[in-house]
Formats: structure tokens, sequence, C-alpha cells
């Protein structure tokens, strides 16, 4: 087979997919640059149309000189440009997957210190004071209802206390548990 | 290997900032995507108007196609979009214009939703699914058989060689030489 005629039959190839990736490259720019294979190749779709009854009524229309010239403005895309957005992507996909494992390590480390009979939260309530006296200014401020120099209502502390030990042992996840050390602070008098 | 490997590597090209990747598949789903559009929009300048601007859309968007679907997949969401909100836009204009009750042009009419095809366009259209259907017709056996196989069935050159009993390159050389012998009478017909 002659040169052309071999180049020739690598489009009839291209256009069914049935080229080695190596050789494509090569095409392409040859078909770029050659009126004859661009038409070569049209007329192959051409028929290829006509056998899979895609041809539409404007059969004789060609819009590829009028879409080229309506893009003849339009930068040419550079491998930078898709390198660094899919670069950023990347990126955030990265941070979101390691914020989601914080987030659901920080979820895991409450749910285990907490033990059905409650004794681990207590423990932990009482060995970290300075948190809890943080989340207890927190819910004054927030409520404007809870002072530490009214007393409280006994029949509001039982039930309280109820709660947060049904929540405790009906498993509830999350960091509900903790609920309890803010909701009922001890009444010095 | 199939088509889909084609249209990714032009693709792929285009990305790349080779644009006369982008007119090859222009050349390619030009026709596809007319049709497609021609069914919203019936009046033909502006199917081929529609057409051209979702290709425009098509390039403007092509950095963002991951190939997740295919890229004709993608091409024809963008068309049919393209062609929805020309439909839209072109419902509101009208909807503006009071009709008066002399004209007795439907909105369908005044829509463009009247036949498409033209005398000229059916002839053209037949003359060339003739010149096609004849060539194949008087192609030899094997040439005819092998385009056959290829285009109407799909099957990969690899499937005709097993089907035809005969090496890959024959199969290649075949289908090659069968696109040629019609696209000949084409260019005859178009008096390229």
């Amino acid at each position: 087979m002659a040169g052309n005629e071999q180049i020739k039959s690598q489009v009839s190839s291209f256009m069914d997919g049935e080229i080695e990736k190596d050789e494509v490259s090569l095409l392409c720019k040859r078909m770029a640059n050659d009126q004859e294979l661009r038409e070569q190749w049209r007329d192959y779709h051409l028929i290829r149309d006509v056998l899979t009854q895609q041809l539409p009524e404007q059969s004789n229309v060609d819009l590829s000189a009028r879409i080229q010239n309506a893009l003849s403005d339009e930068p040419a895309f550079s491998a930078k440009t898709k390198t660094a957005s899919t670069g950023l992507v990347k990126r955030l996909s990265g941070l979101a997957v390691a914020a989601s494992v914080a987030i659901l390590g920080v979820v895991v480390v409450l749910n285990t210190a907490v033990q059905p009979n409650g004794g681990e939260t207590t423990i932990l309530a009482s060995n970290t004071p300075t948190s809890n006296a943080a989340v207890t200014q927190v819910a004054e401020l927030s409520s404007g209802s809870v002072s530490t120099d009214q007393p409280m209502d006994p029949r509001l502390n039982k039930y309280l206390v109820d709660h947060s030990e049904y929540a405790v042992s009906a498993s509830v996840h999350g960091i509900l548990p903790y609920a309890r050390i803010v909701g009922h602070p001890p009444v010095r008098k | 290997m199939s088509e889909n490997f084609t249209d990714r590597e032009l693709v792929q090209r285009v990305q790349s900032g080779d644009k006369a990747a982008f007119d090859l598949l222009v050349i390619k789903y030009q026709h596809k995507i007319i049709k497609l559009v021609s069914r919203f929009v019936r009046e033909p300048s502006d199917a081929l108007d529609v057409t051209q601007d979702a290709f425009i859309k098509a390039y403007r968007a092509l950095p963002n196609f991951r190939g997740d679907s295919a890229f004709y997949t993608w091409l024809y969401r963008i068309a049919s979009n393209t062609a929805k909100n020309f439909l839209a836009s072109q419902r509101r204009r009208l909807g503006d214009v009071a009709i008066d009750s002399d004209e007795v042009m439907s909105r369908e009419e005044a829509l463009g939703l009247d036949d498409v095809a033209t005398p000229e366009n059916i002839l053209a259209k037949d003359e060339v699914q003739h010149t096609v259907f004849e060539t194949i017709e008087n192609l030899p056996d094997d040439l005819r058989t092998a385009l056959t196989l290829r285009e109407f069935d799909g099957l990969s050159y690899e499937e005709i060689a097993e089907v035809m009993e005969c090496p890959v390159g024959t199969v290649r050389s075949r289908i090659f030489r069968a696109r040629e012998a019609v696209s000949e009478k084409l260019r005859a017909l178009s008096g390229e």
C-alpha cells in the first residue's frame, strides 16, 4: 500500500477505534493540515450517518467551517488548565477526606468514652473542670435562666438526672451524653 | 477498542490545546446533532444556528469534561438543553406580541413547527442515500460484508475477522476499500 493510501487507511481505522494509540497523534496532526484527509473523514461519517439513518434533512450542510470560524477567537486549552483544575479538586478532596476522618475520630472517642452505667462520663466530668465550667457558662449565657446564685428546683434536677441516665442506658450515641454535664450543675449554697 | 476510543483520543487532544481535533468531533457528530436539534427546532436555519451554539458551548465546557460518560451522551445533553432554551426564549418573545385575530398563522407555525422537509432538502437527502446504498449493493461480496458487519452490526475488526475467517489486516483493508468506493461516488455526486 502506498504511503498516502496507508494514511487514508488509518483514517478509516481511526473512525472505528481500531488504530494503535501511538499512531493517533501523528494522524491527527496530518488531518489538521491536510484538507483531503478531513474530507475523507467527513465522507466516511456521511456514509455511516446514511447507514445508521442519522442523516438530517439538511444532509448537504457542513457546519465545521462555521464552527471553526466562530471558535477562532477562543483560546486553545493548555494542558496546564486541566492539570490545575484537577489538582485543585484533588487537594480539596484530600482536605474533605481528612476532615471527615477527624470528625469520625472525635465521634468514636466520645462514644467509647461513655459506658452504659455513666460512670466514665462522671470521671470525665470531674477530670475536666475547666471545660465543664466553660460549658456551664455558655449554658447560662444562652438560656439566661440558670444561675448558680438561685436554688435549683429539686424536681427539675431529678428530671435532668433521670433523663441523662435513661439517655446513656438507651445507648444514645454522639455527644448527647455530655448534655447532663451541662444540665444539672450541683447547687451549692 | 471502540468508537469511544476515538472520541476519548480526540477529546484529550482538544483538552491539551489541539483545536483542530475539535473540528474532527464536529464533522463526526454534526449530522446527529442537527437531527436531534431539528426535533425541537423545526425551522432549518434556526436548527443550524442552535447546533452551532451547542458545539460552541461544548467546546467551552470541554476542559470540565472528565469522561465519566461517553462524549456523545454529554454532547447530546448540551445540544438538547440548548434547543430547549432556544424554544423557551422564542416562546417568551412571541408571547410578548399580541396576535391579531386576522392573522391566520398559528402559534406552531410562528414557532417554525411546520414541516422542515423542503423539496430541495428531500431531493438532496434522497440522492445521497441512494448513492450510498446503490454503491454498497454493487460492491464485491467481501467488501460489502466487511462494511455492513462494521456499520450495521457494530462488530470490531477482530470479530469481523472471525466471522469472515480472514486476518484482521484484511478486514481493515476491505472496510477501507469499501468506504473509498462509496466516497468516490459521493464526491462525483457533489461535483468535487
